[in-house]
């Protein structure tokens, strides 16, 4: 079932631009009109986890505000549950969670608590559910000695958890987040990993997150790249993967000073016992492989695929032209 | 002491001044529409008068009043909390404490660029209309004391805005404070009423303040309706006070300057 | 949304913004005495004005400082709920991002979570110079009960537009200075009886910047200088204003978009 649908979204924005210099320059500016989304398409099913990588300034956080209904894209349509964000959006906000990176919901000097309490009056959650819910997500996310402290105590790992349970507390189906990871510990990374797995795998969750980190993307399904505006890749890591001839690397140790010539793939590295190489995956299941890896010099080797960061980068540089 | 970067500082403010052309614009509006709304006050207060003057102001001595008032408010902008306030909270303040340059000094710098422009645009062409259309007689003696009070007012006002804006380091969020302390100076300093309007009693108490200075005395110095003997006074008096202003303000500093080195975001 | 839902919202805000407020403590009860100060000056200006003159417009001491206590209410209450330079802020960064995902109405969301709760004690401080005044004047209790009606339908409508006006001034100017003026005038401007200030600013204060409706009309009303005909014009006058505002806010945070993209 799709949850989320997006057709042909653009959104632009004004940006000023003071292009003359002197004294009165600023008397004379001039705008330039910055397209932050160009005719966006995309679809989401139920319980899919989406990640929708881009670099700063790539259109992210406003995909995200257009699909949760804190803007209207200037044309095209966002349909999430069945309902267009924008004209439904109190519909639609009791079904969907945000959590903003940039901007945590819970109040600066109380306790996460209080915070929590209001989103139990605010979303009519009744106290049981509202109970259970929450000792649920304290246990997840490894909170019991920290959701009753004010925020402004909490690390930043421990700000973005509470952030992430005031935003959800509600149990909606789909949960946005918007750069969720900026700058918090790996532990709590880790947390918030494991939560959103556990919530897809319980609840039937869909989530849709937003973030230039591309690690964070383990957890996706499926990738979404935004570059400049357009949707640049929308597809699994492997077939990302695939777009670029399928390559793996393979390493091989040898006997020191030994004089290997592989001859197949690109040597990416070479050093006195060790060799990287990138191959393709048609060259690895070739007889003329099998007969070099069988040298009497070779200790030992290893085959991995290119891992997303060099995919990702990859793309980049093919984008960038 | 690098005097270009204190100029540097100033351009640099009137630039930013003027980027928010509008917003300066509008300003300056609000100023002049207060004044108007006050010289309403006055003429219905007038009006339901008998008589022709008020502790030694006729209505057109009253309207000069505000008008020089109004020239002289130009220059007291009290820019120099908001700024600090703006600074606490983008949490820029730290940035700017480590740059090589003394931080009040730049502060004041900046916040004199905009009252440069601000005089230079509205101060002084009031100033020069008030001084057409009134009659009083200008003596080098009131010309000078003039000057003076001026400059101890401007100093006095800014020192002020300085011990405010060193609130929002504690406070954060002191627009209420700027407005009040405005409010204080307004009230205590004749820009609501001319001061001796005032029983005699608080009449002497409030020449004894610092905010005098900064609307009645000038304004009264110019249309002539103030004693020499009490120009000279409050001028002496006003010395003293921006002496332990400046005292208070040093020690604020030091103790924010603290404030800034520990709180680290 | 109904209303009962709008005013949950607003309650549960309130309580959050209440104990926030409180866990400053001392910070807390400062701001409480300085958010007096308005109505302490008020009251010296008018008392000294009435000391050495007959006063204004014919309205006799004790008519003026209700007068001038109403102002401080009406701006006590649009300051508890809009601090137009904490607004601008969080619209520009985004602070309001993820109030606006929660499911109630924007007006409901910005009026329950961007005003300075301290702004309370001026609310109060204004409130008992009211009452005092009514005292002195012995007005009936109906009056003051049919004074503090249209003043409530009054000072909502001024809410409104004035969040109307900090979302309209953060979209052209992203500044909130032209609010903090603008506010200042008015609370000076509504002191004083409306009739002072020529045609063409009475019209100003009646239709276009309504402030007379929670002050001027209802006050000039209840000690008969004005008709209760008039009352009924000025009172549909604010429904209006409140309407029109409430739907141009909406057509203005349309084209809303905080900072980053």
């Amino acid at each position: 079932m799709e949850v989320i649908k997006a057709e042909s979204i653009s959104k632009s924005y004004k940006v000023y631009e003071t292009k003359s210099r002197g004294f009165l320059a600023s008397w004379r500016r001039k705008y330039l009109v910055k397209k932050a989304l160009d005719k966006v398409s995309f679809s989401v099913q139920n319980g899919e986890i989406v990640a929708l990588l881009g670099r700063n300034g790539s259109g992210k956080s406003t995909l995200i505000k257009i699909l949760t209904g804190i803007m209207s894209p200037d044309s095209g349509t966002a349909t999430v549950l069945g309902l267009d964000p924008w004209k439904e959006r109190i519909k639609l906000a009791f079904d969907i969670g945000v959590v903003l990176g940039a901007h945590t919901q819970i109040n600066w000097n109380l306790p996460a608590y209080d915070t929590f309490e209001f989103m139990r009056k605010i979303y009519k959650i009744p106290k049981p559910v509202f109970n259970k819910n929450l000792r649920y997500f304290v246990n997840l996310l490894e909170l019991r000695r920290v959701y009753r402290k004010p925020a402004r105590t909490m690390s930043l790992g421990e700000q973005m958890k509470c952030n992430f349970v005031a935003s959800i507390l509600h149990m909606p189906k789909i949960v946005f987040l918007d750069e969720p990871t900026i700058g918090i510990d790996i532990i709590s990374k880790a947390h918030i990993k494991k939560a959103i797995l556990d919530m897809r795998s319980r609840y039937g969750t869909t989530f849709f997150l937003t973030t230039h980190i591309i690690e964070d993307v383990s957890i996706a399904d499926r990738i979404l790249i935004l570059h400049e505006g357009h949707m640049a890749f929308d597809g699994t890591v492997k077939e990302l993967s695939r777009m670029f001839g399928n390559k793996r690397i393979l390493e091989i140790k040898f006997k020191p000073g030994a004089q290997i010539d592989i001859g197949i793939g690109k040597v990416v590295y070479k050093g006195f016992d060790v060799a990287r190489l990138e191959v393709s995956g048609k060259q690895i299941k070739s007889k003329r492989f099998a007969d070099i890896l069988a040298n009497r010099n070779i200790i030992d080797y290893s085959v991995s695929e290119l891992g997303l960061n060099e995919l990702i980068t990859r793309l980049y540089k093919r984008l960038e032209g | 002491m690098n005097v270009g970067s204190y100029l540097g500082a100033i351009e640099m403010s009137i630039k930013a001044d003027l980027a928010y052309k509008a917003d300066y614009l509008l300003n300056l509006f609000f100023k002049f529409l207060q004044v108007l709304l006050l010289i309403f006050i006055w003429t219905a207060i007038y009006l339901g008068t008998k008589v022709s003057s008020i502790r030694g102001f006729t209505l057109p001595d009253i309207y000069l009043y505000f008008l020089v008032v109004y020239a002289l408010r130009s220059l007291m902008n009290m820019n120099l909390p908001y700024e600090m306030e703006d600074l606490v909270l983008d949490g820029n303040i730290a940035v700017n404490y480590t740059r090589p340059v003394n931080f009040p000094l730049q502060l004041f710098f900046m916040g004199f660029g905009e009252d440069l422009l601000s005089i230079l645009l509205t101060g002084i062409p009031i100033l020069i209309f008030a001084l057409a259309i009134s009659h009083a007689m200008l003596s080098a003696f009131s010309i000078a004391a003039f000057v003076i009070e001026v400059l101890l007012a401007y100093a006095i006002i800014s020192v002020i805005g300085f011990l405010i804006g060193t609130m929002s380091l504690k406070f954060v969020y002191i627009s209420s404070l700027i407005n009040i302390t405005w409010l204080i100076v307004l009230l205590l300093g004749g820009g609501v009423m001319p001061l001796n309007f005032f029983p005699a009693t608080i009449q002497h108490m409030l020449l004894m303040l610092p905010f005098a200075i900064v609307l009645y005395v000038p304004a009264a110095t110019f249309l002539g309706t103030i004693s020499n003997s009490t120009i000279l006074f409050s001028i002496g008096i006003s010395t003293v006070w921006l002496v332990v202003l400046l005292g208070i303000a040093t020690v604020a500093w030091n103790r924010a300057r603290k404030l800034i080195a520990s709180a680290r975001g | 949304m109904g209303i009962a839902d709008s005013i949950r919202f607003y309650l549960a805000s309130q309580y959050l913004a209440w104990k926030t407020a409180i866990s400053y403590r001392f910070s807390f009860v400062l701001w409480l005495i300085y958010s007096t100060f308005s109505e302490i000056y008020a009251v010296i200006a008018i008392t000294v004005i009435y000391t050495v003159s007959s006063g204004i417009a014919g309205w006799s001491y004790y008519q003026m400082l209700l007068l001038s206590a109403a102002a401080t209410m009406v701006l006590g209450a649009i300051y508890y709920h809009i601090e137009s330079r904490m607004v601008v802020n969080k619209m520009r960064n985004g602070g309001y991002d993820g109030l606006f995902s929660k499911p109630y109405g924007l007006v409901t969301i910005m009026l329950s979570t961007s005003g300075g709760t301290t702004e309370i004690s001026g609310f109060v401080s204004g409130l008992l110079v009211f009452a005092y005044s009514a005292i002195k004047l012995r007005l009936p209790l109906e009056s003051v009960l049919v004074y503090l009606a249209v003043f409530g339908i009054g000072t909502f409508a001024l809410l409104l537009f004035v969040l109307m006006l900090t979302a309209l001034t953060y979209l052209l100017f992203k500044s909130s200075s032209f609010m903090n003026n603008f506010l200042g005038f008015l609370s000076t401007a509504a002191s004083y009886p409306i009739n002072i200030y020529g045609p063409v600013f009475s019209l100003l204060f009646t239709v276009v910047v309504p402030i007379g409706i929670a002050t001027y009309y209802p006050a000039g009303m209840i000690f008969g200088k004005i008709s209760p005909g008039a009352i009924a014009i000025v009172i549909v006058l604010s429904v209006l204003v409140g309407a029109i505002s409430y739907k141009l806010f909406y057509a203005i945070m349309k084209h809303y978009s905080s900072g980053g993209g």
